[in-house]
């Protein structure tokens, strides 16, 4: 049985994103900006309601990344973003988030802002 | 160059401390007005990186990036996102060379290129590369700009930059 989610993201809730060695930035120990520059909209998984180090691992029971970002929904929305709960098959807590509600790719300053906003960074086991 | 300049002066900043040549002030009109004119202006600041930064070694490293970033294939950074583009890694290797100080470089998911560089928070740039448009985010203390570039206004936006910037 597939699992069926709220449509709605709470403010409070966290956006969990995968981070590639080719992101992140080794001279100020952070990630670069370029994480938030896809050509679709920017994939991250919701929370809802698990345990931070569940969300981390489930993200990487599908793909190996060697670090996971998090953002809440609130943050997003204070830049001016906004995220969006979009599930895919194999993964129902999949959103995506873009520039605009017209799902316009994330502009360079919005990109920029959302890396400062960055909660916590996981190293997965 | 075109886009939203949120505050017009910041290209200023280089010229102001730099030219000789006045009657600058009825150029701030657009961006494009002060490309055009910096192009005629000889470049003599008095604020320009304390060190020489050139690094033969982060030249090296950064080549050795752009190598591996040929090699990224299709959905490397999940579906639907397509490999950097020849083109524009070609590009950003030979611009290289030209950087005072090399810029940290990494992929973007649109199939391009960002380089970027932090003095500080307040002032740092960075900039996308892909095969349709170069966009940029440049903050130096209180100026901040956003928008898009032409290919052949990037490096004098990048040594404008480094020429209106405190080095510590």
């Amino acid at each position: 049985m597939s699992l069926v989610l709220s449509p709605e993201l709470s403010e409070d809730e966290k956006l969990y994103r995968g981070v590639l060695e080719q992101f992140w930035d080794y001279q100020n120990d952070r990630p670069s900006s370029a994480l938030f520059k896809d050509s679709n909209g920017v994939s991250v998984d919701r929370c809802n309601g698990r345990r931070p180090e569940d969300c981390v691992k489930d993200l990487n029971s599908r793909r190996s990344f060697p670090r996971v970002a998090s953002i809440s929904v609130r943050d997003v929305t204070h830049v001016g973003a906004i995220s969006i709960y979009a599930p895919v098959a194999n993964n129902p807590y999949h959103c995506e988030i873009y520039d605009d509600s017209e799902k316009n790719k994330i502009g360079a300053k919005k990109a920029k802002l959302l890396r400062d906003l960055i909660e916590k960074v996981y190293v997965p086991d | 160059m075109q886009g939203t300049l949120v505050n017009k002066s910041i290209l200023y900043v280089g010229l102001a401390v730099t030219c000789s040549t006045p009657n600058l002030g009825t150029s701030m009109d657009s961006t494009n007005s002060i490309i055009g004119n910096a192009q005629n202006l000889t470049f003599q600041s008095t604020r320009a990186l304390k060190v020489n930064a050139y690094s033969r070694d982060k030249l090296l490293f950064n080549k050795s990036k752009l190598e591996s970033f040929s090699k990224l294939k299709n959905n490397w950074n999940g579906e639907g996102s397509v490999p950097i583009d020849g083109s524009v890694i070609a590009f950003v290797k030979e611009m290289l060379p030209d950087f005072d100080l090399q810029p940290e470089i990494f992929p973007t998911g649109r199939g391009g290129l960002q380089i970027e560089q932090y003095l500080s928070d307040d002032s740092f740039y960075e900039i996308e590369i892909t095969v349709n448009e170069i966009s940029a985010y440049i903050v130096n203390d209180e100026y901040e700009f956003e928008g898009t570039l032409q290919k052949e206004d990037l490096m004098k936006t990048v040594r404008r930059f480094y020429e209106s910037s405190v080095v510590a």
